[in-house]
């Protein structure tokens, strides 16, 4: 018996055909304009408000990072990156100053599909990042170093060919 | 909707075609025929809110949103209990088949050799032979490449064939 045979053999026992309910139970649902997560896809606010719903685990991170910053603003005063050698040495000593913030991917995972209305099928990719912000105190060499959790939501488009 | 209320013919047609064979696929993740309707109507509903113009050549989405749903029904913690009072009916009386009169046998051992396979071989012999997708369509519904859909679709038919064997040799023999 080869493959084709098998496969025939196969396809000739047929799936179970669903209860009479979930046809009934679906032309309820497609009859009524508003309900549950379909609602959410059609309308853009519904969709943006899917994408923030994934945000909320960063946003005490991103509180506390924030308040961080504040708080190394207003206690050791910052100047601007790039200050000259002379500056430098006229800094007091409690002075930090900002270096370039740096990104790195942790993590990407794929998510479900969606379907805006009356746009392409895409699929929901979640990257985590890490956002590391520093400063450093060129009199003693002390470094602070904050670092903030990010995550952003993609939408990739499909198609099928 | 007012496509949808005064034309329901598309969903309906898509409906009669694939209903059964969403369901076999959405019983991958289920443990039972209560849930995987579910699964077939979120799926469902879902999809034709979103395109309800939707054509023949948009059905294979239909099968990553049957997915995604029976995934999401699986881990709804609030079904938890319902499943596992209706697990052990299904384990008794398999429901993936039609039960022909004279296929009866055969549906319960085609069932029972599919429940054996490991879930990636059975979800691509499920979309290929019942749901006739290409290798392609099955390596973007399940994010691999075709060469691995491919390998456990072979693998997949070959234990199949194994564990089908026995019962075959056995009918001769009688």
């Amino acid at each position: 018996m080869n493959e084709s045979e098998f496969e025939s053999q196969l396809r000739a026992t047929r799936p179970a055909a669903p209860s009479d309910m979930l046809e009934h139970s679906i032309a309820n649902a497609l009859r009524q304009p508003t309900i549950g997560a379909s609602r959410e896809l059609r309308e853009p606010t519904g969709l943006l408000r899917q994408l923030l719903g994934g945000l909320t685990w960063a946003t005490g991170g991103a509180t506390a990072a924030v308040l961080g910053m504040l708080w190394l603003d207003a206690e050791p005063k910052q100047t601007p990156t790039g200050a000259g050698p002379s500056e430098l040495k006229a800094m007091p000593a409690g002075t930090f100053l900002a270096e370039a913030p740096s990104r790195e991917v942790v993590n990407t995972s794929a998510g479900a599909l969606v379907f805006p209305e009356e746009q392409q099928p895409a699929r929901l990719v979640r990257v985590n990042m890490v956002e590391r912000r520093t400063w450093a105190n060129a009199a003693t060499g002390a470094r602070i170093g904050v670092e903030l959790p990010r995550e952003d939501l993609m939408l990739i488009p499909v198609s099928y060919q | 909707m007012p496509a949808l209320t005064s034309d329901p013919e598309p969903w309906r047609t898509c409906y009669d075609a694939l209903s059964p064979k969403l369901l076999l696929y959405a019983r991958q993740w289920t443990q039972c025929q209560a849930d995987a309707e579910d699964a077939v109507q979120c799926a469902f509903v879902r999809f034709w809110r979103a395109q309800p113009s939707a054509g023949p050549e948009h059905y294979p989405l239909l099968y990553a949103a049957v997915r995604s749903a029976a995934l999401d029904l699986r881990r709804t913690t609030e079904r938890r209990s319902a499943r596992e009072a209706c697990y052990h009916d299904d384990e008794t009386s398999p429901t993936w088949f039609e039960p022909a009169l004279e296929k009866q046998e055969d549906a319960a051992q085609l069932e029972s050799a599919l429940r054996k396979l490991p879930a990636e071989q059975r979800e691509v012999v499920v979309l290929r032979v019942w749901g006739e997708l290409t290798f392609a369509q099955i390596a973007a519904n399940m994010e691999c490449s075709i060469n691995t859909t491919s390998a456990r679709y072979r693998y997949g038919l070959e234990a199949l064939r194994k564990h089908l064997q026995p019962i075959s040799h056995e009918r001769v023999r009688v």
